[in-house]
C-alpha cells in the first residue's frame, strides 16, 4: 500500500512546532481599550459612506453641471470682448437645461 | 457560565476587561500563530479580534462559553485575512527551496527514516502547499493536522457542523496528496 506521504509530511512538520510564550504583551489591553473607546461611528466605514453617497450622486452632479455653467455664464457676461464660442453653446445649453 | 467580568466590562470597567483580554489571550494567540496569513503581524491581528469581542460583546447571550465564542470571532477574523492573501492554484516543484526538494524526495523513498533535522522545511514545504486551498479548508487541515485539534473542538470554535468539518478535512487532504503526486511526479 502507497504510503500517505500528506501524513507522513505533517508529522515532520509538527516537530518543527515551536512552544512559544503566549502572555499578553505590555501594552496591548491599552492600545485595544484606546481602539474600542473611538466611536465606531464617528469613523465611518467606506460603505456608510458609499451607502450615504449614492443615492445623493445625481443630485451632486448636476449642481456641479449648473455651476459650470453659471461660472461660464458670468465669465461671458462680465468678459468685455463678448461671448466666445465656448461660452456661447454653454449659455445655450443652461437655456436648454431651464426649459427641460 | 455567566461570567460576571462581561457585565462589568459592558458598564464600562476597564479592569474587567483587561482581566477578560489576560484571561483569554493566550487561546486568542495561539488561534492567530496557527493560521497567521503571512506578512501579518499576529499582535495586530490579535488587537482586531479583541476590538470586535469588546464591540460585540453586548451581543454575547451565554448560548456557548465565552472561550468559544471569542474563539469563532478569531477564526473568522483569521480566515478573513486568509481570503486576501493571494491563492495559488498549484504549485511546481521548482518553487521549492533545497531542503524543501530534499525533504520531499526522502519522503518518496520506500524505506526512509523521518529525519528530525527536516522538520523545519518539511513545515514551509506543508506551509506551502496549504495556500493551495480554500480558506476554510486550508483552516480546517491546519486545526486537524497541525494543531491537534479534535473536529468536536473545531466545531465548537468554529460554530460549523461536524459533518462539514469532516467532509471539508477529507476533501483538503485529498487535494494535498494528489498535489504531492503531481510535485513529485514533475521533479
Amino acid at each position: 500500500m502507497k504510503a500517505d506521504r500528506w501524513a507522513e509530511l505533517v508529522s515532520l512538520a509538527r516537530e518543527s512546532v515551536p512552544g512559544e510564550a503566549t502572555e499578553m504583551p505590555s501594552g496591548f489591553a491599552d492600545r485595544v481599550l484606546r481602539e474600542v473607546r473611538r466611536d465606531p461611528a464617528a469613523a465611518p466605514s467606506a460603505s456608510k459612506i458609499l451607502e450615504w453617497l449614492l443615492p445623493r450622486a445625481a443630485g451632486f452632479a448636476t449642481a456641479a453641471f449648473a455651476a459650470a455653467l453659471l461660472f461660464a455664464y458670468l465669465g461671458g457676461v462680465f468678459d468685455s470682448s463678448g461671448q466666445d464660442e465656448l461660452t456661447r453653446q454653454l449659455v445655450s445649453a443652461l437655456s436648454v437645461g431651464a426649459e427641460l | 457560565m455567566a461570567d460576571e467580568r462581561i457585565d462589568r466590562a459592558l458598564q464600562g470597567d476597564e479592569d474587567a476587561a483587561r482581566q477578560l483580554m489576560e484571561a483569554y489571550y493566550p487561546n486568542v494567540i495561539r488561534i492567530v500563530r496557527a493560521h497567521l496569513p503571512s506578512r501579518t503581524l499576529e499582535e495586530d491581528l490579535a488587537q482586531e479580534i479583541f476590538v470586535k469581542v469588546f464591540r460585540n460583546l453586548g451581543s454575547y447571550e451565554a448560548k456557548v462559553p465565552l472561550e468559544h465564542w471569542i474563539a469563532r470571532i478569531a477564526v473568522r477574523t483569521c480566515i478573513d485575512r486568509i481570503r486576501y492573501e493571494k491563492r495559488r492554484p498549484e504549485m511546481r516543484f521548482g518553487d521549492l527551496r533545497n531542503e524543501e526538494h530534499a525533504t520531499l524526495i526522502e519522503l518518496g523513498e520506500p524505506s526512509h527514516e523521518p529525519r528530525p533535522d527536516r522538520a523545519s522545511a518539511a513545515k514551509e514545504l506543508v506551509v506551502k502547499l496549504l495556500r493551495c486551498l480554500k480558506p476554510e479548508d486550508r483552516f480546517v487541515l491546519v486545526s486537524l493536522d497541525m494543531e491537534g485539534w479534535s473536529v468536536k473542538e473545531v466545531c465548537e470554535r468554529t460554530g460549523w457542523r461536524e459533518s462539514m468539518v469532516k467532509v471539508r478535512a477529507f476533501r483538503a487532504r485529498q487535494r494535498l496528496r494528489r498535489e504531492l503526486e503531481r510535485l513529485e511526479a514533475g521533479r
